[in-house]
């Protein structure tokens, strides 16, 4: 049973048209992040559900009902601000409560302690917000949220202001809330890494419209537009055409080199239900840990090192080709055989390339 | 909610309209008619006339000297209160305030009782060094106008530039130093550069004030120095010319609104000021060692001491010391319900009349700023930029001008408020509420607009959200704002002056209808009242200034 319904959501101010059309559905206890760049309209649409602004045109349902026209108080819908918007003159206690003393039947002071007890701040309760840290800020927020038991909760980019350490045990501790108390979410962010590793399904967003909807592995694996492939992960693009297409194999012209693809695993998926034919303008996207420095199989170019960047475990290699600078992904024990200015050959698999028709 | 505000604030530009804009256009077009038609010849009777244009020239002069003095007095304050640490330092910047709610004819009365040919400055250096005449002789002179121009407005210099001067990121300056730059190339080469917008707008604002600045003028300058306020005063109340008191009007205000621009264009080089994460170093002022440069600020140190304390003293003592014996007689005296022939009134009813007028004017001024601010704050109207500069005019406009435009344009139909202590307290409305809105405004533009979002997706009404979130957060923000229009209201004299009828005296006017009697000891009581009002506006503001409402929002 999904949980949410959005359909058709437009928004414009003046002549920004922020939101163009969003639709997607959450389902009971989901967790689905909302990825893009800034600007590209999150804020706007965790904004319009929550009911603090009025969409153009689209509608918003939710557990079958629609909440359009109702105020943001009677939606029901926890909100996690960007900046936390703690109240500064309560004390935290006094924060946490507000919801819940307004909700008549919750019992307040034990919901507190709960919820205190929830995001690991006993004791906490006369702090006023501007003396806790922002990662205490934070959790109280969270907390405060939580605490009129909300049906959908809304978090607006939660961890932008932390330090990365602190970002990434917050994190954990948000999703783990979550899964305990198996609320639906929808989570706000422009950091890949954090929706790959927090949701059950991400929303790319590209100004104003939703360009995939999938798992992290999906969305990681097989980007439908070209947006989402230059967008999550690291990926080198190259512009090519189509010379030749037989035997499931597809070879494309990059200046003066010719790659051969494997058709099946190389065609995004628009592509691959139209006709590839030969003089089509395409991009090549393959991302920077399928590019190989070892052994020279197909598809290789040869290349010099310009500079090798030290990564721990893995270590990122520059180099300069005939067609562009390139960035490779490699073990660090391979990279420390590499010198600045030293000439490589560099080659990908015929699966590790990903065409897209060029607009 | 929306339509609602936009009601509103139509409704507050029509009475503006009333009160203020119409009765003022009606007075600066009489000063451009004769005989009913338009005409240039009033303007050209104040060009030409040689009075007129010595009027105007001296008040040119003395604000620009009034500027220099200023300066010359609140910069090393400014230097000391940036770079030395010392008991009571951040005492002293809070009391930079209190000349902006301490009534300027009070501070006449001060330079009077103290600098006076027979004041206690002349009386002690007489005693002191055995000489048989006094020695200085600075009142009713222009020296005696710019150093009480100096008196309140060094303060200001000395608040604005050190807020300046600490917001200087100290890394600007480790940086110079680390090119290479030794200290005197830093000072001219990257703190002065740094601190011109803060030099340049302080002093624009010391000439503006200085510039429409009258009870002191009228009370310390005599007959032979009066600048454009007094003529316009001396026109109209005296001399009953109201064309030619209308043009003259006319001349100040085209003079005050570019002062105004100037001053508006320098406050705006604020916005670039760099925010360090740092504060300046300071080294303590009291120290063992004893140098030099010690000696040069001991010296400024009790040169100012005397300058800003000996003026309010001697009013202070002055208003208990009767026939040299210590008494309360002169309280008595302006507590008294009878008649008083130097005032036309009894004492205590001028009290009275002070404190109805600044009700009804902070009344009136604390809703219409209120909504001044947040037009200014939440508006996004085209041109909205300009019609907030417009709001703002009764800054620009001379007290006096603004009294007479009272008197001349809203006397009969609707109001017939002409005559009656209403009309007085429209006129501080008028005069004060631009300060409510620079009060209020940075308060509104530092809440955050999610906090009410908070509360609502918590389940708060929107009144609900209005009165457990926004007024526990803007309420000191109006607390102070409306101490500080009251304030304004007590000590108001100009437009004051320009509204009297017998009857409808205030404390200020007493103060003055006193001392022009030489009757000082009653004046001094009056004016310990004064001290006392702005002395309890002082600490309302600073205490709960702290909280958000931030000196410089005042000027
Ligand atoms: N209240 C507003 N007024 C005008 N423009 C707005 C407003 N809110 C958002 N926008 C514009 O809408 C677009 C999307 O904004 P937003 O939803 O905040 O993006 P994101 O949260 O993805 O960074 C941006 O171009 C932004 O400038
Ligand atoms: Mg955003």
């Amino acid at each position: 049973m999904s949980d949410l319904v959005v359909k058709g959501l437009a928004k414009s101010f003046g002549d920004v048209r922020a939101l163009r059309e969003i639709s997607f559905t959450l389902g009971q206890g989901e967790f689905l992040t909302l990825l893009g760049p800034s600007g590209c309209g999150k804020t706007t649409t965790l904004r319009l559900i929550a009911g603090f602004e009025r969409p153009d045109a689209g509608r918003i349902t939710l557990g079958g009902r629609s909440i359009v026209n109702d105020p943001p108080e009677d939606r029901q819908i926890g909100f996690v601000f960007q900046t936390y918007a703690l109240f500064p003159h309560m004390n935290v206690a006094k924060n946490i409560a507000y919801g819940a003393r307004l909700n008549r039947s919750i019992s307040t002071k034990r919901r507190v302690g709960e919820l205190l007890d929830l995001v690991d701040l006993k004791g906490f309760e006369r702090r006023k917000p501007a003396e806790l840290s922002s990662g205490q800020r934070q959790r109280i927020a969270l907390a405060r949220a939580l605490a009129p038991q909300p049906r959908l909760l809304l978090l607006d980019e939660p961890l932008s202001a932390l330090d990365a350490k602190l970002r990434e045990s917050l994190r954990a501790q948000i999703r783990h809330i979550q899964q305990e108390l198996a609320l639906s979410t929808l989570y706000v962010t422009h950091d890949q890494e954090e929706a790959l590793s927090l949701a059950d399904r991400i929303a790319v967003m590209h100004s104003g419209t939703i360009e995939q909807i999938a798992t992290p592995q999906q969305v990681y694996e097989h980007p439908q537009t070209e947006f989402v492939a230059s967008f999550v992960g690291r990926a080198n693009r190259f512009s090519g055409t189509v010379t030749a297409t037989k035997d499931g194999l597809i070879s494309v012209k990059v200046g003066e080199f010719l790659f051969s693809l494997i058709r099946e695993e190389g065609l995004s998926d628009d592509l691959r239900a139209s006709q590839v034919t030969p003089g089509d303008h395409v991009s090549l996207f393959v991302k920077e840990e399928r590019l190989q420095l070892r052994e020279v199989r197909e598809n290789a170019i040869s290349a010099q090192v310009v500079l090798v960047e030290y990564r721990g475990e893995m270590s990122i290699v520059y180099l300069k080709t005939q067609i562009g600078s390139l960035r490779a992904r490699v073990s660090t024990r391979q990279a420390t055989t590499l010198s600045t200015g030293s000439e490589v050959n560099v080659s990908f698999s015929p699966s590790a390339g990903l065409l897209f028709l060029a607009s | 909610m929306k339509k609602g505000g936009f009601l509103v604030f139509i409704g507050l530009l029509a009475f503006l309209g009333l009160v203020f804009y119409q009765p003022l256009f009606s007075v600066l077009r009489r000063g451009l008619t004769e005989g009913g038609r338009w005409s240039l010849s009033p303007l050209a009777t104040i060009l030409t006339d040689s009075y007129f244009v010595h009027i105007i020239v001296f008040s040119l002069k003395q604000a620009a000297l009034s500027t220099l003095l200023s300066l010359g007095i609140g910069l090393p304050g400014a230097y000391l209160l940036t770079r030395y640490s010392f008991p009571g330092k951040s005492a002293i910047r809070s009391l930079t305030v209190v000349p902006f709610v301490l009534p300027a004819v009070v501070v006449a009365l001060g330079f009077i009782l103290f600098f006076g040919e027979s004041g206690w400055l002349n009386q002690w250096l007489m005693s002191v060094f055995h000489l048989p005449s006094p020695p200085l002789h600075i009142l009713y002179s222009l020296t005696g106008i710019v150093l009480a121009h100096a008196f309140y407005n060094a303060p200001i210099v000395m608040r604005l530039v050190n807020a300046s001067w600490e917001g200087i990121d100290p890394e600007i300056e480790e940086a110079a130093a680390s090119l290479g730059a030794g200290g005197l190339r830093r000072f001219v080469g990257i703190t002065i550069p740094l601190l011109t917008p803060a030099l340049l707008s302080s002093a624009a604002l010391v000439f503006i004030f200085s510039f429409l600045s009258f009870p002191i003028v009228l009370a310390l300058g005599g007959a032979r120095y009066a600048t454009i306020e007094v003529g316009i005063y001396t026109l109209i109340r005296t001399l009953l010319d109201y064309k030619l008191g209308s043009a003259l009007i006319l001349v100040e205000t085209a003079l005050s609104l570019s002062l105004t621009y100037v001053y508006l264009k320098a406050e705006g080089g604020f916005a670039t000021l760099t925010q360090g994460s740092r504060r300046v170093a300071t080294c303590p002022l009291f120290s063992r060692k004893a140098s030099m440069c010690k000696m040069v600020i001991a010296a400024y140190i009790i040169i100012a001491a005397v300058f800003f304390l000996g003026p309010i003293s001697s009013v202070l003592v002055d208003s208990l010391r009767v026939r040299g014996q210590w008494s309360v007689e002169s309280y008595r005296q302006i507590f008294a319900l009878g008649y008083n022939p130097f005032l036309g009134v009894s004492p205590l009813r001028t009290i009275l009349n002070s404190l109805f007028i600044a009700g009804i004017s902070t009344a009136i001024s604390l809703p219409v700023g209120i909504i001044i601010a947040m037009f200014a704050v939440r508006s996004h109207l085209p041109g909205r930029r300009l019609l907030e500069a417009i709001l703002m005019a009764p800054l620009a406009v001379s007290s006096v001008a603004i009294g007479f435009a009272v008197l001349y344009g809203l006397g009969g139909a609707p109001l017939h408020v002409r005559g009656t202590l209403i009309a007085i307290a429209l006129a501080h409305a008028i005069l004060t509420y631009p300060f409510v809105v620079r009060v209020i405004r940075p308060v509104l533009e530092g809440l955050d607009q999610s906090l009410v979002e908070a509360a609502r997706s918590l389940g708060a009404s929107p009144i609900r959200a209005f009165f457990e979130v926004i007024l526990p957060l803007i309420g000191p923000g109006i607390l102070v704002a409306a101490v500080f229009g009251f304030a304004l209201s007590i000590g108001e004299m100009s437009a004051t002056i320009m509204l009297m009828r017998p009857g409808l005296g205030t404390m200020p006017i007493a103060v003055y209808s006193l001392l022009s009697a030489r009757q000082f000891g009653a004046a001094s009581a009056m004016g310990m009242i004064l001290v006392v009002v702005a002395g309890i506006a002082f600490l309302v503001i600073d205490r709960l200034g702290k909280r958000g409402v931030g000196c410089r929002t005042l000027w």
